[in-house]
C-alpha cells in the first residue's frame, strides 16, 4: 500500500468538499442580496433533516408579462425551450421584492442589469392545477428552476414557515454577476406589513 | 478456487489421509498449497460497528444542529473524515489489527457521505439527493481503488445502486452512460482486482437496472440491448470453459444479462418505433459475422458445441429482429411473441442446465425470470379483457400459486441432488 497515493486520495476527497464549500460561498460573498416572493411547502429529506421546498413567483414565467427573446428563425417554442435547457432571467426591483422582466437563452440579452440563471422545466400554453385540470385560459408560460428551491431548517421549523403562509415569507437570495444564486435565509414579514 | 472450495478440499485431503491415499506429509503439503483465506467473520463486527457509527453521524448532522456555528460543523466533519482515514490506514496497513482498519475505512466512507449532505444543508443546495449519493459513491470507489478494500468496494457499489434507483424514481429517467462508464471503468476492474464476487454481482445488478430503466422504443436503444445480450452471451460462454477460474460467476452474470435484455424486449410496447432508420443492413451484417464467428468456434471446441450453437442462434435472431423492427413497423406483436418464446426457452434451458450442474443459484435465477415472465404477460393481456376486481382476485391467486409451485420445484430439484450439493 503506497502511503502517498492513499493520502493523495484523501486529499482529493477533502479538496472536493472544500470545492463544494467555496463554490457555494463565493456567490454569497460576491453576490447581490435580493428578496424574492415564494410559496413554501414542507417535504422531508431523509439525509438532510427538514427543509422548506421553495417555489418562487419567478419560477412560473407568464410570457405575456415577461419578455421572451428568441432567435428570429425560432418556430417551435416547445423545442426551443425544451426541458433542462439553460435560461437567463432578467430581474427588476419592484418595491421590496424583485420580479422577472425578460427571459432568454442568451446571456448577452440580459444587458447590464441583474439576472439569474436557471433551467427550463417545461414550456406550456396552459397552466394546470395539482389534479391536472387547466386553471386558466391558454396562456404561454415557462416553468424554470434556479437551484435555490430548498432551504434547510431546524427540526419542526419547516412546518412553521408553511403555516405562516407565502404572503408573510420572503427569501433572501444572493445573486452574483454570472447569474448564480444561493439562498441566504428566510425573512418573516410582520402581519401589518402584509395587510398593507 | 474460492474460499469455500478450499475448506471443502481440506476436508477431502484429511479423508484421503485417513484412507491412506496420501501420506501425512503429502497431506500437509496439499493443505498448505490451498490455504484458507480469511473469512468475513473477523471483519463483520468492526464493519457493522462502523456502519452504525456512520449512520449516527449522518443522523446527527441531519438534525441540523443550528446552535453550532457553520465553521465548527465543517471543521468537525472534515476533521472526522481525515482522522478516520488516517487511523484506518494505520490499523489496516501499518499494524497487526487490519480488522479495525477495515472498519475505520468504511466509517471514513460514510463520513464522506455525511460531509456532502452537511455542506448541501449549510448552503441550501437543492435537495436533489441522488446527485449527492453519486458523488459519495465516487469518493468511496476512489478509496476502494487506492486500498483494494472489499468492504469499501461493496459500499461504493451499493451507493451507485441507490443512486441509479433514486435518480430513476425521482426524475423518471435514467442517465445510462454515467452508470455504464462507472461500471466498466471502475466497479468491474476493481471487483476483478479484489476478487470480489459480491461486487461483480452488484455491478451486474446495476447494469441490469440501467438496461431495464433506459429502454424506450427507439432503434438506438434496441441496438444497444442487442449488444448487451451479445456481451452477456460472451460472459456465458466464457463461464462454460472449465478452465476458467470464475466460471460460475461468468455464467450467472451472462445468463442474468441475456434474460434481462430478453425480458425488456418481451413487452409489446417496445416495438412502437416511429423512426425507421438505415441500421437494418448494418445489423444484418453484424448478425452474420457473429454467426460465422460462433460457427468457427463450434468446429474447434466440441465440448461446448450445443451452448455455442444456442447462443449463436439466439443472438442471430435478436439482431435480425432488431434489424427488421425499423423496416416493418407493423410486426411488433409478432416480434414480442418471438422474444417471449425465446425467453421461455432460455428460462427452461437455464433451469435445466442449473439442475444438471447442481447449481442452486442458476436454478433460482431461471425460476425468478419464469415468475416475472408469467406475471408480466398476465398484467399485459388480462388487464385488457377482464373485469377489474376479477383481475385482482385471479392475479392474487396466481401469485400465491406460482410462489408455492416455484418453492416446490426448487425443493424437488435440490432434493434430487441428494447430499452431493455443497
Amino acid at each position: 500500500m503506497n502511503k502517498r497515493v492513499f493520502y493523495g486520495a484523501v486529499l482529493l476527497q477533502v479538496v472536493f468538499l472544500a470545492g463544494m464549500i467555496m463554490f457555494n460561498y463565493s456567490v454569497i460573498w460576491w453576490g447581490k442580496e435580493i428578496n424574492l416572493e415564494i410559496v413554501p411547502i414542507d417535504p422531508h429529506s431523509l439525509f438532510s433533516g427538514e427543509y422548506v421546498a421553495l417555489s418562487y413567483k419567478i419560477s412560473e414565467l407568464e410570457l405575456d408579462k415577461v419578455e421572451l427573446i428568441t432567435p428570429s428563425d425560432t418556430t417551435d417554442l416547445n423545442e426551443y425551450l425544451r426541458p433542462n435547457s439553460k435560461v437567463y432571467v432578467q430581474l427588476r426591483e419592484n418595491g421590496e421584492c424583485w420580479e422577472a422582466t425578460r427571459v432568454s437563452k442568451n446571456r448577452d440579452d440580459m444587458g447590464e442589469g441583474l439576472f439569474i440563471s436557471g433551467r427550463a422545466l417545461y414550456y406550456d400554453s396552459v397552466i394546470y392545477d395539482e389534479f391536472g385540470y387547466p386553471v386558466s385560459e391558454p396562456k404561454a408560460h415557462l416553468r424554470v428552476t434556479y437551484g435555490i428551491e430548498s432551504f434547510y431548517t431546524e427540526e419542526r421549523e419547516a412546518m412553521k414557515y408553511q403555516n405562516l403562509g407565502a404572503d408573510r415569507v420572503r427569501v433572501r437570495v444572493a445573486v452574483d454577476q454570472f447569474g448564480r444564486a444561493k439562498v441566504i435565509g428566510l425573512k418573516v414579514l410582520p402581519t401589518a406589513a402584509v395587510e398593507e | 478456487m474460492t474460499i469455500n472450495r478450499n475448506k471443502w478440499l481440506h476436508q477431502e485431503i484429511r479423508d484421503w489421509e485417513s484412507e491412506g491415499l496420501v501420506t501425512a506429509e503429502q497431506s500437509e503439503l496439499l493443505v498448505a498449497r490451498y490455504p484458507l483465506e480469511r473469512g468475513w467473520s473477523q471483519y463483520l463486527f468492526p464493519v457493522l460497528g462502523s456502519i452504525l457509527v456512520g449512520v449516527g453521524i449522518i443522523l446527527f448532522f441531519a438534525a441540523n444542529w443550528q446552535e453550532m456555528p457553520v465553521w465548527s460543523k465543517l471543521a468537525l466533519i472534515l476533521g472526522a473524515l481525515v482522522i478516520s482515514q488516517h487511523l484506518g490506514y494505520r490499523f489496516r496497513f501499518a499494524s497487526n489489527q487490519p480488522w479495525l482498519g477495515s472498519g475505520l475505512l468504511v466509517l471514513a466512507g460514510l463520513i464522506f457521505g455525511s460531509a456532502i449532505f452537511l455542506i448541501a444543508q449549510i448552503y441550501n443546495i437543492n435537495a436533489y439527493f441522488p446527485n449527492g449519493i453519486l458523488f459519495w459513491g465516487m469518493g468511496v470507489l476512489l478509496m476502494a481503488a487506492v486500498t483494494s478494500e472489499k468492504p469499501l468496494l461493496i459500499l461504493g457499489n451499493l451507493l451507485l445502486l441507490v443512486w441509479v434507483i433514486t435518480d430513476w424514481s425521482n426524475s423518471g429517467q435514467i442517465i445510462p452512460w454515467v452508470a455504464i462508464i462507472l461500471v466498466f471503468a471502475a466497479t468491474f476492474p476493481l471487483a476483478y482486482r479484489t476478487r470480489s464476487a459480491m461486487a461483480i454481482f452488484l455491478s451486474i445488478s446495476l447494469l441490469t437496472i440501467v438496461v431495464a430503466g433506459s429502454f424506450s422504443p427507439d432503434l438506438i436503444c434496441l441496438t444497444g440491448l442487442a449488444g448487451l445480450a451479445l456481451i452477456g452471451s460472451a460472459f456465458f460462454l466464457r463461464g462454460q470453459d472449465n478452465k476458467e477460474e470464475y466460471a460460475g460467476l461468468y455464467s450467472l452474470c451472462g445468463i442474468l444479462l441475456v434474460m434481462a435484455v430478453l425480458y425488456v424486449l418481451s413487452f409489446r410496447g417496445f416495438y412502437d418505433i416511429d423512426q425507421p432508420g438505415l441500421a437494418p443492413y448494418g445489423l444484418l451484417v453484424a448478425a452474420l459475422l457473429i454467426g460465422c464467428m460462433l460457427l468457427a468456434r463450434t468446429l474447434q471446441n466440441k465440448e461446448v458445441r450445443p451452448q455455442i450453437l444456442a447462443v449463436g442462434l439466439l443472438n442471430a435472431i435478436l439482431f435480425i429482429l432488431v434489424a427488421l423492427s425499423s423496416s416493418f413497423l407493423d410486426v411488433g406483436l409478432v416480434m414480442a411473441l418471438v422474444i417471449n418464446i425465446i425467453l421461455f426457452v432460455v428460462i427452461i434451458a437455464t433451469i435445466w442446465q442449473g439442475s444438471q450442474g447442481q447449481n442452486r443459484v442458476q436454478v433460482n435465477l431461471g425460476l425468478v425470470f419464469f415468475y416475472l415472465l408469467v406475471l408480466s404477460r398476465y398484467f399485459d393481456f388480462a388487464f385488457l379483457y377482464m373485469e377489474r376486481s376479477l383481475f385482482f382476485i385471479i392475479g392474487g391467486v396466481l401469485l400465491i400459486g406460482l410462489g408455492i409451485m416455484l418453492n416446490r420445484q426448487q425443493h424437488k430439484i435440490v432434493e434430487s441432488w441428494g447430499g452431493k450439493y455443497e
